[in-house]
């Protein structure tokens, strides 16, 4: 499986932040389990990369961005995840209909 | 066309209004987040905002104490997922935060335990009082294996119910390979003491106890380890010989020196003496000596071989000595028979001194083959010519070898023939020589008129032959030495006979080499010798008895010569010669006269005190090896028995070693001069009195 084929998800964080150490593992706790092995999450430091937070428009950290025509974004640690697994199941499915 | 365009821009409206919709969701979403505390920051522009939550200090706080830990920390949640880990966790198994936050630990490590045991114990701990810490390996994601201290916690939220595990795990694979080092580096060290049999010790000297491995205790012959064991007990074990010394040092390490080496015999519980070696520190608290420790070895071995060494050196060097000593005995009648030839026309008195100088050149060249033939042996250049003899015939050829010195001697041989004859194959000239350095020997160390026994008979499958004196005899500890070429039992100085054993070791040769042995037994000292030769014989055969008795066959000693002619010296003097070699004796007696001074001959020790008194000589030459009262005593004896009188006591000897000269020196000899005395030195040494 290369990577072609699994869900890119991009979540724009503050180093080791307390929400967005707890977003990474709710955003992680819920790929595993909605789809593992079919995603690939890359964490982006916004104190690092800089210049991918301005490109994205963020509002604030953390967010995560997900991939699509018009990308869907989601700020906060991800504790509240039912509007997330919604995206993230019809991503899924997209994805699967795609392939 | 309306309708499509119309159609287009409702459209249009349509994804417009959905993407705005969407924007508003998310600044929505991002107020609802703002609002309960879900944000870090807040981005404006190129601007950073940092929110300062409620709890944000303390997070920080706790962040940075958590980052700056050397150990790393990890927090797992309920279901098993990675929600925290520092800086140096994400060192320590090489994974960044980002990638192991909300994966399961495996993505961190995996432990593993030695035993089913201790895990099971580690779980049970944990189970039980919330709490576990112990040593176990950490497998990291990569495969790479670490050893590390771990401690383990139940992690409960504010209502008490179960929140996560916080695992502490410090690193201890480096610390674990130096102490893995350090214990290989030491089993290494036990190993090289223990084939080196050496060991180790650490000696309490307050409570005089110690601490010790088995070998230690090994070295003073306990195969079990002691119960206790202190500078007490070591002195105890010391040979009461070495203890003055062994104290000594011990003094010298506690006092100043801090160190100890030092050589000593110990005494084992069987009795045994062993050699041990010690090496050893003293360790000060305040200049105070509190403890010592070092090393012990048994070194019995080595000692004893470099005894033995040194006791081969010690006999090379009597060997050599009594070698130049037995050379020279006969040379002094022969430079004293020149001197007289040269000095006297009188026939009667060369042919008298050529008698002797041949028989002394006999001897001579006896000594000298010997020892050729001793060498010859030893480099295994001899060869039996052997033949079927009777036994007979070798003690007849051996007995008419023997018979000049036996006659010399006055002694009467018995001869007890064997019964009928006795073949077997031998080396008739070998065995004749071998037999008769045996008998020679014999009349050697037996007293002038003294009994010698001769037989041989068959016993067992052998020819025997015995040879039995009543002469000085042989201590017991010295029987098996006889034989031995470098010795010469006990470096008696009062055996005139000389003797180095030579004969003996030949004879012991030339038996073994026909197969043969040879043993010397005796009451003790001064109670006669029997030399026993036993030789194979290769069949068997009646024998009768037959004695036959050896008439004694003394000769008179030569007549003491008259001076032919006499030369007037600046003064007469009258010269004790003191030897018992009769040789020497009337030889230098003889020249004496030639010079032109008065002597007289004493045999012994005792006769030269008697003369000593009576004839009151001017000059005394004491030959130092006597039978009995030596020239040493004998000197002593002269000395205080007439203190006042001007004698000069010159010692005449083959010794002529230092020790040799400085012995003489104490006796009170003026002189020490060394055989064969020069006429010319001892005619200018009686001159200048």
């Amino acid at each position: 499986m290369h990577d072609g084929a699994k869900v890119a998800l991009t979540l724009f964080v503050r180093g080791t932040g307390a929400r967005s150490v707890r977003a990474i593992v709710n955003v992680r706790s819920l790929c595993e389990r909605l789809m593992p092995g079919a995603y690939r999450l890359d964490v982006v430091d916004i104190a690092t990369d800089p210049v991918q937070a301005r490109s994205n428009q963020l509002l604030a950290v953390p967010t995560l961005v997900l991939p699509g025509g018009e990308p869907r974004r989601f700020v906060g640690d991800m504790s509240k995840d039912d509007r997330i697994v919604e995206a993230l199941d019809a991503l899924r499915t997209g994805c699967a209909t795609d392939g | 066309m309306a309708e499509p365009r119309h159609d287009e821009a409702l459209l249009r409206l349509a994804e417009e209004n959905a993407a705005l919709r969407l924007r508003i969701a998310d600044a929505e979403d991002t107020l609802r987040a703002l609002r309960s505390g879900e944000v870090d920051a807040i981005l404006v522009g190129e601007d950073v905002y940092v929110l300062e939550g409620a709890d944000t200090a303390a997070n920080r706080f706790r962040s940075d104490v958590l980052a700056q830990m050397e150990d790393a920390v990890i927090v797992l949640d309920t279901e098993g997922h990675v929600v925290y880990l520092n800086a140096a966790a994400e060192r320590q198994y090489g994974v960044p935060s980002a990638e192991a936050l909300g994966r399961p630990r495996s993505a961190l490590f995996t432990p593993e335990w030695d035993s089913d045991a201790d895990e099971q114990a580690a779980r049970q701990a944990l189970a039980d009082e919330g709490f576990w810490r112990g040593r176990c390996i950490h497998r990291t994601a990569t495969g790479r294996r670490l050893i590390v201290e771990c401690s383990n916690s139940h992690l409960r939220d504010a209502h008490g119910s179960l929140a996560g595990l916080l695992v502490v795990a410090r690193d201890f694979s480096v610390q674990a390979a130096a102490e893995s080092a350090l214990a290989a580096s030491r089993a290494r060290l036990q190993f090289a003491l223990e084939s080196a049999r050496i060991g180790e010790w650490d000696l309490d000297l307050e409570s005089d106890s110690s601490v010790r491995t088995l070998r230690h205790d090994l070295c003073f012959g306990y195969t079990r380890p002691v119960p206790r064991w202190g500078l007490a007990t070591f002195k105890s074990h010391v040979h009461p010989a070495d203890l003055m010394r062994v104290e000594q040092n011990v003094n010298e390490a506690l006092g100043w020196r801090d160190e100890m080496h030092l050589e000593c015999r110990v005494i084992w519980p069987d009795g045994n003496v062993h050699w041990i070696e010690i090496h050893a520190t003293v360790f000060r608290h305040g200049g105070k000596p509190r403890s010592m420790a070092g090393i012990v070895a048994d070194i019995s071995e080595r000692k004893f071989a470099e005894e033995a060494l040194r006791d081969a050196d010690r006999r090379k060097d009597v060997f050599l000595a009594t070698l130049a000593h037995e050379l020279r005995n006969p040379m002094a009648p022969i430079s004293n028979s020149l001197a007289i030839m040269r000095r006297s026309e009188s026939p009667a008195l060369h042919a008298q001194a050529m008698a002797s100088v041949e028989k002394q050149l006999a001897h001579l060249v006896r000594l000298v083959d010997d020892l050729l033939d001793v060498s010859r042996i030893s480099q295994g250049k001899m060869t039996l010519r052997l033949a079927r003899i009777d036994v007979a015939e070798v003690l007849q050829s051996a007995i008419d070898s023997a018979l000049p010195r036996l006659e010399q001697k006055q002694h009467r041989l018995e001869v007890q023939w064997p019964e009928s004859p006795i073949a077997f194959d031998g080396d008739m000239t070998r065995l004749t020589q071998a037999l008769t350095n045996v008998l020679d020997n014999a009349a050697k160390y037996t007293p002038e008129g003294g009994r010698i026994e001769l037989s041989a008979c068959r016993e067992f499958g052998e020819v025997v032959i015995r040879v039995r004196d009543d002469g000085s005899g042989i201590h017991p500890a010295h029987l098996g030495q006889v034989f031995e070429l470098f010795t010469q039992v006990g470096r008696a100085r009062d055996h005139s006979q000389g003797g180095m054993g030579i004969g003996l070791a030949l004879v012991k040769r030339l038996v073994e080499m026909h197969g043969g042995t040879v043993h010397a037994r005796s009451a003790g000292e001064g109670r006669g010798t029997t030399v026993v030769l036993r030789l194979p014989l290769p069949a068997t055969a009646p024998s009768v008895a037959q004695t036959q008795m050896m008439p004694p066959a003394p000769e008179a000693l030569p007549a003491a010569p008259t001076p032919a002619e006499l030369v007037t010296p600046s003064r007469r003097l009258r010269v004790l010669v003191v030897d018992d070699n009769a040789d020497s004796a009337d030889s230098l007696a003889m020249l004496l006269e030639l010079m032109g001074h008065a002597s007289t001959i004493a045999r012994d020790g005792e006769q030269a005190v008697d003369l000593a008194a009576s004839y009151l000589p001017d000059v005394i030459l004491m030959d130092i090896g006597l039978p009995g009262v030596d020239g040493y005593e004998a000197s002593r004896r002269i000395r205080a028995q007439v203190p006042h009188r001007d004698v000069l006591l010159v010692a005449l000897t083959g010794w002529g070693q230092a020790a040799d000269r400085e012995r003489s020196r104490q006796a009170g000899l003026d002189q020490h001069l060394v055989k064969p005395i020069d006429p010319e030195h001892l005619e200018s040494l009686l001159a200048s009195l």
